[in-house]
């Protein structure tokens, strides 16, 4: 039987043509899906850790809100300090007075 | 005549009013602040004692374990403790510093209760931050209400 080397040759280009257009398909359809994935994949760790962060972010103003509350209480004790501080200077020049205007009396 | 009645302007007048005044004084005396009562600052000891106890409580549970329906009663029952703080310091006359300090600590205890209620959860640094606001809230009314004036001073 005669080898027909253009048969064979043909044959041989097709199937290695056909697999080329496959695997290229395959390879085009691959690298549609990696691209689709990684977008998603993306929009939800952005989006986990823009949420995470949101809510640090929130906790920590409420903290420094509290903060403010503890301050405004310390600055009160002042108050009363100041006050009974001022009350018994009054009081006491008061006496002084007294004192004094008892003797003239 | 003359000399009479300048000696009177300048000698008696103001002798007449400094005796009015001091009469005045001896009268009523100067308050500008409640009076210090032993009986409130048992009362800041025990509210302070009940909501420390219970951070520890928290602090002594895993974090995965501090559902709040655990805490919830014994978050009803120092709220209403801590509202019955801030009536008494409010019934005082001239008591607005401390009461408004009772009332500081009510809101905090009531926005922690309400973020472990809306997240079923208690962070424990968070825990550590609260448990030390509130030591420095209660110190700040304790040391308010350690310095008003004894009864004797007024």
């Amino acid at each position: 039987m005669a080898f027909n080397f253009d048969e064979v040759f043909n044959g041989m280009v097709s199937i290695f043509g056909n697999n080329l257009k496959e695997g290229g398909d395959e390879a085009l359809a691959y690298g549609e899906k990696i691209l689709a994935e990684r977008k998603t994949s993306l929009e939800n760790i952005s989006k986990t850790y823009a949420d995470k962060f949101t809510k640090l972010i929130n906790q920590y103003k409420s903290e420094l809100e509290d903060e403010k509350t503890t301050l405004e209480s310390q600055l009160l004790a002042e108050e009363v300090i100041a006050k009974s501080a001022a009350q018994k200077a009054i009081n006491e020049t008061m006496d002084f007075l007294v004192g004094a205007v008892k003797k003239i009396i | 005549m003359k000399i009479i009645m300048a000696y009177f302007r300048t000698k008696i007048i103001p002798l007449i009013i400094l005796v009015v005044l001091s009469q005045l004084y001896f009268a009523c005396g100067v308050q500008l602040v409640a009076t210090y009562d032993p009986i409130a600052v048992n009362d800041i000891i025990q509210a302070y004692q009940e909501v420390d106890g219970f951070y520890q409580k928290l602090i002594n549970t895993t974090e995965n374990k501090r559902e709040f329906k655990t805490f919830s009663t014994d978050y009803d029952k120092i709220e209403t403790d801590l509202r019955i703080l801030v009536l008494k310091n409010s019934a005082r006359t001239l008591n607005k510093e401390s009461t408004q300090i009772a009332k500081n600590i009510l809101g905090l205890w009531q926005k922690y209760k309400q973020a472990h209620k809306e997240t079923n959860s208690y962070d424990s640094d968070q825990l550590v931050i609260h448990r030390n606001r509130f030591f420095e809230n209660f110190e700040a009314m304790t040391i308010a209400e350690n310095a008003k004036p004894r009864e004797k001073e007024k």
